[in-house]
């Protein structure tokens, strides 16, 4: 028995401690959970923060990005509005430019009919007079080419038809061309280039303005008995991006006039700069020249450079890539064009010419008539968006799809389409509205020869030249169809 | 016998001058003040050398000048443009509308009196 109980006692000293085990670890676990719990919760409320602030984020960003496509929006509508502006700035100046010279042209040959002497006799005081009203004259002339070269190069329409130019034989003949007014201040002019100099690549006009405007001041600023020196060397420079070496023509133009002060040497290519208010009246320039003189020789991928002490003279030179066998900018009618021209003798085009401004349309029509297009019918067409703008455009272009036999049948004509200002929302609705009306006039776009030309703005004072206008016309008049029907 | 010029301007003052320019040298003159006048006075009196104004109103000079070449009577006179030198492409225009010389506005009267020479030769 004793034995037994002790048996017994350990057996159930062992449950007992089993039991303790097993309740501790319930315990235990218990415990453990309900902290698990506790820090689930507080994870979980912690998270519902999260998510609360991320959606108040989320809120915030799609302001933001309402905000954003607004400015957008905003920015957008602006830039229509710059260009549009930037237009009317460069139409207002070929039209200021074109009705100054009309009575610019009238007074000279007034004057000059009267001044030599047409009209009848005059004495030498009345001649001197008259002369020097024609000197003002070309004077303003000339301010009205710089204003208008400034604004042509500063809308980026500047246009160089570069081809290989002899820039010896165009300096040579700088003695004959400034025979009077060297002569007039006594100064002498040493032209040292050398025949064998190599040719440049280059407008041929643009370099005569580049050489003419530093000769003009070189001449304008020496003092009586001085001395002009025009050099021409070629110059080798290392391209920046490989090893090559580029071969440049360096001209310099060089005075022994008043030189120009150190401080004025940095302004000096500026607009509108003149040294020093008190000679501005008495050389006369438009202070433009040499600003002009900058941007022409950049545009042909030149430098140009001053050096020049006060009291001793300065001399201006400019680089000119060498003529390297480059290819020469089209600027004629070439023979196959004018085959091509003589082919669209015998069609019949249908030409729709939208345009903003009347007197556009017009030089349009004019030019398509002169390389064998008939403009049958074009339109002034001002404010694209506007609905009943809209509704007249229907009626033009259905006037336009009926007119030949007054059934809805373009057949063996090709109606052409000109929307230069289909780039823009409003140019885009007055685009779908053409689609519209054709399909509604019954005209089946893809069989039809129907071509719609979008994207061309220019301007009168820049209107394209011939070959453009010919490459545009084969681009989109030859058997290709542009736009294919929209369903 | 004197030659006979037709001065083609809209601007009735230079049209006028150019009038007394060229009688002054010796030629005689019409006048036409606008493209549609210019076609009739040609086909009328056929003068020696047609002296033509570009802008225009109805109908510019580049147009007549196309008209007066695709006419097998008129082709032959030669014509020269006057142009305000504002539009840069008028020179090439002037040739493809088949113009024999071209002129700037404001344009030096000895420069168009040798041309004309040159071209009654």
């Amino acid at each position: 028995m004793g034995a037994l109980s002790t048996v017994n006692m350990y057996i159930l000293g062992g449950a007992i401690f089993t039991l303790l085990v097993f309740v501790l670890i319930l315990a235990f676990s218990f415990l453990r959970e309900r902290k698990l719990d506790k820090m689930c919760n507080i994870k979980n409320s912690e998270l519902l923060v999260s998510q609360q602030e991320l959606q108040a984020a989320q809120t915030e960003l799609l302001a933001v990005n309402d905000e954003l496509s607004f400015a957008y929006e905003r920015l957008n509508q602006q830039t229509n509005e710059l260009r549009r502006l930037n237009q009317l700035k460069s139409e207002f100046v070929s039209m200021v430019s074109h009705e100054l010279r009309t009575p610019l042209a009238i007074i000279k040959e007034g004057v000059k009919l009267t001044a030599d002497g047409t009209t009848g006799e005059i004495n030498d005081t009345q001649r001197e007079c008259l002369n020097m009203a024609v000197d003002g004259v070309n004077r303003l002339s000339r301010l009205i080419s710089d204003l208008l070269d400034v604004s042509r190069i500063e809308s980026g329409r500047l246009q160089l038809a570069k081809k290989s130019v002899n820039i010896a034989k165009l300096l040579l003949g700088l003695k004959e061309n400034y025979k009077t007014p060297l002569e007039n201040k006594k100064i002498s002019l040493v032209i040292d280039v050398k025949e064998n100099i190599p040719f440049v690549f280059a407008d041929v006009d643009k370099l005569a303005q580049i050489v003419t405007n530093l000769m003009d001041n070189a001449v304008k600023f020496s003092n009586e008995n001085g001395k002009i020196t025009v050099t021409a060397k070629t110059q080798e420079v290392m391209a920046v991006d490989n090893n090559t070496k580029l071969e440049y023509v360096e001209v310099g133009v060089s005075d022994t006039g008043l030189g120009i002060p150190r401080e004025e040497q940095e302004r000096i290519f500026e607009k509108f700069y003149q040294i020093g208010s008190h000679l501005t009246r008495q050389s006369g320039g438009t202070g433009l020249g040499l600003s002009i003189a900058k941007s022409l020789v950049e545009a042909h991928g030149g430098k140009i450079y001053l050096s020049s002490e006060l009291g001793k003279g300065s001399k201006f030179s400019f680089t000119l890539p060498k003529y390297e066998g480059q290819k020469e900018s089209e600027h004629s009618v070439k023979a196959e064009d004018q085959l091509f021209l003589e082919e669209r003798q015998h069609k019949n085009y249908l030409t729709l010419v939208l345009e903003e401004t009347i007197k556009m349309a017009f030089i349009y029509k004019t030019r398509f008539s002169l390389i064998n297009i008939r403009v049958d019918n074009f339109k002034d067409l001002a404010g694209f968006e506007k609905e009943i703008e809209l509704k007249k455009l229907e009626t033009q272009v259905q006037h336009c799809v009926r007119r030949p036999y007054d059934k809805v049948v373009i057949d063996e004509e090709e109606l052409v389409i000109v929307l230069p200002e289909a780039d823009s929302d409003g140019g885009k609705a007055v685009e779908r509205r053409i689609l519209e009306t054709l399909e509604k006039s019954g005209v089946k776009i893809k069989d039809q020869k129907i071509w719609l030309k979008i994207g061309r703005a220019t301007y009168p004072e820049n209107g394209e030249k011939p070959h453009e206008l010919l490459k545009f016309a084969k681009d989109n008049l030859q058997d290709r169809p542009v736009l294919e029907a929209s369903k | 016998m004197k030659k006979k010029i037709l001065i083609v301007d809209d601007e009735p003052q230079i049209n006028r001058m150019l009038n007394i320019r060229m009688k002054a040298n010796g030629y005689d003159t019409l006048s036409a003040f606008d493209g549609e006048q210019a076609l009739e006075q040609a086909k009328l009196h056929h003068p020696d050398l047609i002296i033509l104004d570009v802008m225009m109103p109805k109908m510019d000079g580049f147009e007549v000048c196309r008209r007066l070449k695709l006419d097998t009577s008129l082709k032959d006179i030669p014509v020269i443009m006057l142009s305000v030198k504002v539009e840069e492409g008028a020179r090439d225009w002037a040739a493809v509308s088949g113009a024999d010389d071209y002129l700037s506005k404001p344009f030096e009267a000895e420069e168009l009196l040798e041309k004309i020479k040159k071209l009654l030769k």
